[in-house]
Order: structure tokens, then sequence, then C-alpha cells
């Protein structure tokens, strides 16, 4: 085993997985973690209401990264959840003398170290430790340039919020890693599902459509009762695009350096091309936020403008998609 | 995004810390840059906290008016909706809504106020005298 080391990645969940899998023996970058757990998509449910506002995500659910690269390497991964903090606190004691590295589910809104204005009820983040001293467990958060340390009731408090996605102490560590991973064939799987599912998912509310019922949402905007509504309604979306974590793009960009990766790993130069379609994507995205949020700064509704932008996400999405299932992994 | 062109706006909630953001660098390969900040962002998410800001000076001027209760001021203050009041005390959202109004909230038993307590993260003594608001 090597010596534990913080690494300042751009998500929680796909950085705590290369950070687990890296200590682990197996060195893989959050990129990569990202691309093999399948943790890209666009879902826009208006029937799931966070703070009155549709859930729009650009990514898969939350643990679905670390459950989809479990499966998909054959890791051994052990999962916990504990009735009470007590239990929690001293299980989490003893795998640390074992030498684990341990992941851990916790609330944002309760950790002293995020920055005041970042605290939110969002009950899915993700973080780990690597040790104790007397003050407190020594936290290594990947969304963080350095590691920190968090005072032990304080960690308690995090990991047992209660609401939405509730963490109930969850807590997760690699037990083993198998030998003979086959990386190839787990990023052409990846990859695969993931043009699969944006093209072709079944339902409305998933991926291309997702994306095309959200413009419809937008052009709707200037109908609404509530004069408030249609800056905060785009506020929200940039906010899940740029704000929690994702690489910037709303996690394209993340992808396009993991098809970038993937040309590496599996010799084929195309999927170069393909990670630069991809990073067009991400850059149409940043500007589709950017046009969005002169609105947010008070300016006028330009549902036309905006709608117009989120057409060209769609476009460029939509082309690499076809372009890798065209290159038939 | 190229390296060159990731943001580097100083955005003032991260208190000097820096951001992960992808871009690509010399010779076309991806790697992860430290990002100060971007306006766009900022804005967004300046918008959310004083819409929170807000809604908590509209509770506490009702609570001072006995409109409302204090549990509606710790409420925002939390950044917390009626939803998600009611998600993470357990009681249903049309008991948290009575809650909310000044007399039903002094009648409550102490059981229920025990609850708030905690998922409020308070003392009994600064739920029932919420300081005014900034």
């Amino acid at each position: 085993m090597e010596s534990f080391t913080h690494r300042h990645s751009a998500h929680c969940e796909s950085g705590v997985v290369s950070s687990l899998l890296t200590y682990a023996g197996f060195p893989i970058s959050e990129a990569m973690a990202f691309g093999i757990g399948n943790g890209l998509t666009f879902a826009y449910l208006p029937f799931i209401k966070i703070d009155g506002m549709p859930l729009v995500a650009y990514r898969m659910p939350p643990k679905s990264i670390i459950k989809t690269v479990k499966n998909r390497l054959g890791l051994d991964v052990v999962m916990k959840k504990y009735s009470n903090a007590s239990s929690a606190q001293e299980d989490l004691v003893s795998l640390l003398e074992e030498g684990k590295i341990v992941g851990l589910q916790t609330s944002v809104f309760w950790l002293p170290y995020f920055p005041p204005e970042m605290r939110f009820h969002f009950n899915a983040h993700n973080l780990m430790v690597y040790g104790k001293n007397d003050e407190g467990f020594l936290i290594s958060d990947p969304v963080f340039e350095e590691p920190v340390t968090v005072e032990f009731h304080a960690l308690d408090k995090a990991r047992f919020a209660k609401g939405v996605f509730a963490p109930k102490g969850a807590c997760y560590y690699i037990e083993r890693i198998p030998d003979g991973i086959d990386l190839a064939k787990a990023i052409k799987k990846a990859i695969k599902k993931t043009c699969g599912m944006m093209l072709y998912t079944p339902l409305p509310w998933v991926g291309l459509r997702g994306m095309r019922m959200m413009k419809k949402a937008i052009l709707k905007l200037p109908n609404h009762p509530h004069k408030r509504y249609p800056s905060l309604y785009l506020g929200h979306i940039i906010r899940m695009q740029e704000e929690i974590g994702t690489g910037g793009g709303g996690f394209r960009l993340m992808y396009a350096a993991f098809l970038a990766e993937a040309a590496e790993v599996l010799g084929r130069e195309e999927l170069k091309n393909g990670s630069g379609m991809m990073t067009e994507a991400g850059d149409k995205w940043r500007q589709f936020a950017l046009t969005a949020s002169k609105v947010c700064k008070g300016g006028e509704l330009i549902v036309e403008e905006i709608a117009s932008k989120l057409q060209e996400c769609i476009d460029a999405e939509e082309k690499v998609y076809r372009f890798l299932r065209g290159l038939k992994l | 995004m190229k390296k060159e062109e990731v943001p580097q706006e100083d955005n003032a909630i991260y208190r000097g810390g820096r951001k992960a953001v992808y871009a690509v660098g010399e010779g076309g390969t991806y790697a992860i840059t430290p990002s100060s900040g971007w306006k766009v962002e900022e804005i967004a998410t300046m918008q959310a906290v004083d819409e929170f800001r807000r809604l908590e000076r509209d509770a506490w001027e009702s609570f001072s008016d006995h409109r409302s209760s204090p549990l509606e001021v710790w409420m925002y203050r939390r950044r917390m909706t009626l939803s998600t009041l009611s998600e993470c005390s357990g009681f249903w959202k049309w008991q948290v809504k009575r809650h909310l109004k000044y007399g039903p909230f002094r009648s409550l038993s102490s059981k229920k106020i025990e609850v708030y307590l905690e998922v409020l993260d308070v003392s009994l003594d600064e739920l029932n005298n919420p300081k005014e608001p900034e």
C-alpha cells in the first residue's frame, strides 16, 4: 500500500473513487472513474421539486458512480449504514486503526469547513477520512484544495443529517481489488451505455429528450405568474451545472478528459476526436450558463436567446454520441 | 475550454480557495486546472443565498408582529423550506405549516420542540428569541 495523498478533484464522488482506488494500488484518474462509472447523464424531472424548483441533473444519482465502478471492475467494496452516531464513530475509529481509508456520505450543510454561502441541504456529499488526532478526524474532501480536520461531533452531525438522501452514517471502503482487471473492456462498455442512454432512452425526462423538455420549459417562463420565478429558475439550472463540483460545463469537460484518456488505453486515435467534440459541447453549456446568468443579474428575460443556446448544446451532444456509437468499440 | 480560458474571477464565496475545473492544456491534453471562480456561478449562488435572506427577513418582520413563529425565522436562516423542514423533522407538512404560526407554536409540546432544536441545532432560548437578521 502507498501512503495516502490528497488529490484535488472536480466532483466529490468520482474524486473519492479515484483516490480510494489509487490508494488501494490501482491508480486511476478522476475522469476515468467518472467515465467507467457512467457518471454522465442529463435528467430534467419537473415532478420532483428541490426548494420549489424542478430537479435538474447533469450526472447520475448519488452512489451510482461507486456502485457502477465496483461492479464493472469487480471490486470488493464494503458499504455500511448505522442506526446511531456513537456506533458509527466507534466503527470508523477501528477501521482507521486497521489502516483503511474510509469514504463517507455526508450532508454539505453541517460541514464546518464549507464556506457559509455554499452550505445547502444536500445530503449526498462524499469525502474520505484518513486518520484522526486529538482535535478530530482528518478529512480529505476531494473538492477542496487541502485536507482539513473536522471536530468529532461536527462530523457526526453531517453524517446523521436528516431529510432526502439521509446518509444514515453511510460509509464504504475497498476490501480487495481483483487481479487482472480489464480496463479496456470496462471503458468500451461504459461508453456504449452512456451513448445509448443519452440518445435512446425511452423516458422523456432523460438524455437529449430531457434537454428538449427543459428547453420547452424555458420558453414558457414568461407566462409564469410569479415575477421572480424565471430568474430563480435559471439560477437554479446554472447552479446544478456549474456550482456543485462539475468540473465545468455540467461534467461535459470531465467526460471529454475521460474520452482522451480512453483513446490512449484503447489505442483508438478516433476517440480523441470524440473528446474534442465533447469539449465543444461543454463549452456550449458554459455559453448557455453565461447567457442565462444575464437574467439572474436583473436583465431582460431573453428566453428565445437562452433556448437557442440550449439548442446548440443539444446539437453538439447529439453529434458526439452518434460519433461514438459509430466507432463500434 | 482551454487552460488559459479558465476563469480566475475571485469568487468571494470561495474565501480564497480554488475549485478544480477541466481544461485543455498545452499539447491538447486535458488536466485539472484550479479556478478562483467564475462570475456566472457566483451570481447564481448569491441569488439562491439572497432568496433565503429575503425570506428570513420577511419571516422576522412577521414574527415581530406576532403573526409567524420564531420557527419560521430559523427555518429560513438554516436555508430550509417547508418541505426540507418537514423531511428533516419527520412532521407532516401541514403540521409544520401550523407550527410556523405564532399561536400554535406557543402551545407546542416540549417533545415536538426538542425535535426542532435537534434539527436546527439551536438551544431553546435561541429558538424562542431569534436575533434580527443583518
